[in-house]
């Protein structure tokens, strides 16, 4: 699986965590140029996975219910 | 003669003994307020209960200590004391302070649980739960026909995007308090982040069922998070206490639960500033290290005497490939994250062209210094220009190649040659003779052996044919 792939499987949440901490490996310094240019690389993926979560914007407005112990799920509506 | 006292008098010891009495002073009565009438100087009215009455009043400056407006009907409690009304001979209750019963008796009903509970730690920091802060499904337990599933739904559209789903829930009046319970259990099975329990203002009556045991319970036994959201901004509820966290307002618990997109998208504007700053640092600190490592090989200035080269050609067995590999790569890198960056069709460009001149670097100090050493010093001159050999073959020398071409440089020494039996002949003056043409007879020349030299004379000569 290339990091693309394992990004796009990530929630936003470990996204923006994982670039916290990326930002903050090449911040401290003290690593060679490969690992600096990979960090890159990956935060720019990372930032880029975060960005495409924010712009979706379709959302499901539901009810649940529960009548003699079946669980029901529908789209909530309003009168 | 019996004693005979006025009517007035009468009223007066009376009235007295009233007084005097601790048990018709200073005391509170329960009753239901009946015939109200209110004037200026005061409101009056019957206090009763179901077998009872007695008439009560309530001086103007009692009445500006009351904070609710009392009704025909009302359940109240009454603090003052008893006195007798001397004109007429009634006695009637002078009320100080007048509570609304029901309200008095929540008090004490919210007071203990909260107190119970308190001891019980369900309102302990240490059981609150963290929120999440990027719910992707957000439970709301409330009434489908209120207020704040509306604003829920308004407040989190500009927000971070989660779906919502709604537990119905009956929020007053008899049977709430089972209702809220039943909606948050029945969230717990579904896979929501986070719980909003809430409704929208009313009285503390509207409000009671959020400051029940049971709802109490469920909050706290509740596996996910839960955040109370009852009322305004000032009212609050057991709910509040036991939840993970409290919201002013419903409008509120959705922005709490929600964090704004706006904030989120200039959170990863500056993510991305600090990387490329982050970034630069490492390149500019790179393209310093390279520009050391040329100015110490001095690639510019090797081909100067044969003493520098045989310094660097020393230093490069030692150092090897790996210092002169370390170089290459360094730059190819740093061109390649440039590039990358501004041009990234240009980045293989720069790669090659960095490589060749490297690569030639390497090649040139390597072949011309061994080139050199054959030729002796005194054709040094004639050396600058190295032979330009294939450039991927040298890229392959190991560190141990190097190493031993450097023996075998060792080998090539001048004075390695002679100590094999070979001469070297000069003129006088100490230039090395290399061509006949250079010799005529009778000159005077210098044989240089591995021990010494000797002079001798030419008689002869003869050239090659």
């Amino acid at each position: 699986m290339t990091y693309e792939e394992e990004v796009q499987k990530m929630t936003f949440e470990e996204s923006i965590k994982t670039l916290e901490d990326l930002v903050k490996e090449l911040e401290a310094g003290g690593i060679d140029l490969d690992r600096s240019i990979e960090i890159y690389e990956k935060a720019v993926l990372l930032r880029n996975h975060c960005r495409e979560i924010l712009d979706e914007s379709e959302r499901r407005i539901q009810k649940i219910m529960e009548s003699s112990g079946a669980v029901k799920t529908e789209d909530l509506k309003f009168d | 003669m019996p004693e005979v006292i006025s009517v007035a008098e009468l009223n007066t010891r009376v009235s007295e003994l009233f007084s005097k009495s601790a048990s018709l002073n200073d005391i509170w009565v329960s009753g239901e307020i009946s015939g109200l009438k209110k004037y200026p100087s005061g409101y009056y009215f019957v206090l009763k209960d179901a077998s009872s009455a007695i008439s009560a009043v309530m001086f103007k400056s009692a009445l500006s200590r009351l904070n609710f407006e009392p009704a025909e009907n009302m359940k109240v409690r009454a603090f003052g004391r008893v006195a007798l009304y001397v004109p007429r001979g009634q006695y009637q209750f002078i009320v100080e302070v007048v509570e609304k019963s029901g309200v008095g008796d929540r008090y004490l009903a919210f007071e203990a649980l909260k107190k119970k509970l308190g001891e019980e730690g369900l309102f302990e920091q240490s059981h609150k739960r963290t929120l999440p802060v990027y719910p992707k499904k957000i439970g709301v337990v409330t009434s489908q026909s209120g207020a704040v599933i509306h604003d829920i739904i308004m407040t989190s559209a500009s927000r971070y995007n989660a779906d919502i789903i709604l537990a119905p829930a009956m929020v007053q009046g008899e049977g709430a308090a089972e209702s809220i319970v039943a909606g948050i259990e029945l969230l717990n099975r579904t896979d929501v982040d986070v719980i909003i329990v809430g409704r929208g203002g009313g009285s503390i009556e509207d409000l009671w069922a959020f400051n029940e045991e049971i709802v109490a319970r469920a909050i706290y036994n509740s596996r996910i998070p839960v955040v109370s959201a009852v009322g305004h901004e000032t009212d609050f509820t057991i709910s509040d206490f036991v939840a993970d966290a409290r919201a002013p307002t419903p409008t509120g618990a959705a922005a709490i639960i929600l964090r704004d997109k706006s904030e989120i998208r200039s959170e990863l504007q500056t993510y991305t500033t600090r990387l490329n700053r982050a970034m630069k640092s490492v390149i500019d600190r790179m393209r310093h290290s390279f520009e050391l490592v040329d100015s110490k090989l001095g690639l510019g200035n090797a081909m100067d005497d044969l003493e520098l080269r045989s310094m660097m050609v020393e230093e490069l067995s030692k150092t090897a490939e790996s210092a002169v590999m370390a170089v290459y790569k360094d730059m190819r890198n740093q061109y390649t994250a440039v590039d990358a960056r501004l041009r990234p069709s240009r980045a293989l460009e720069d790669m090659q062209g960095l490589r060749s001149t490297v690569e030639a670097s390497l090649e040139r100090i390597q072949a011309s210094s061994r080139h050199i050493i054959e030729m002796g010093s005194a054709r040094l001159e004639a050396v600058s220009e190295g032979p330009e050999k294939a450039i991927n073959a040298v890229l392959k020398i190991s560190a141990q190649e190097l190493d031993s071409n450097s023996k075998q440089l060792e080998g090539l020494n001048p004075s390695n040659v002679l100590t094999r039996g070979y001469s070297m002949i000069t003129d006088k003056g100490g230039k090395v003779l290399t061509s006949i043409d250079r010799i005529n007879v009778g000159d005077s020349i210098v044989v240089h052996l591995r021990d010494g030299s000797a002079e001798a004379d030419i008689t002869a000569k003869e050239l090659k044919k």
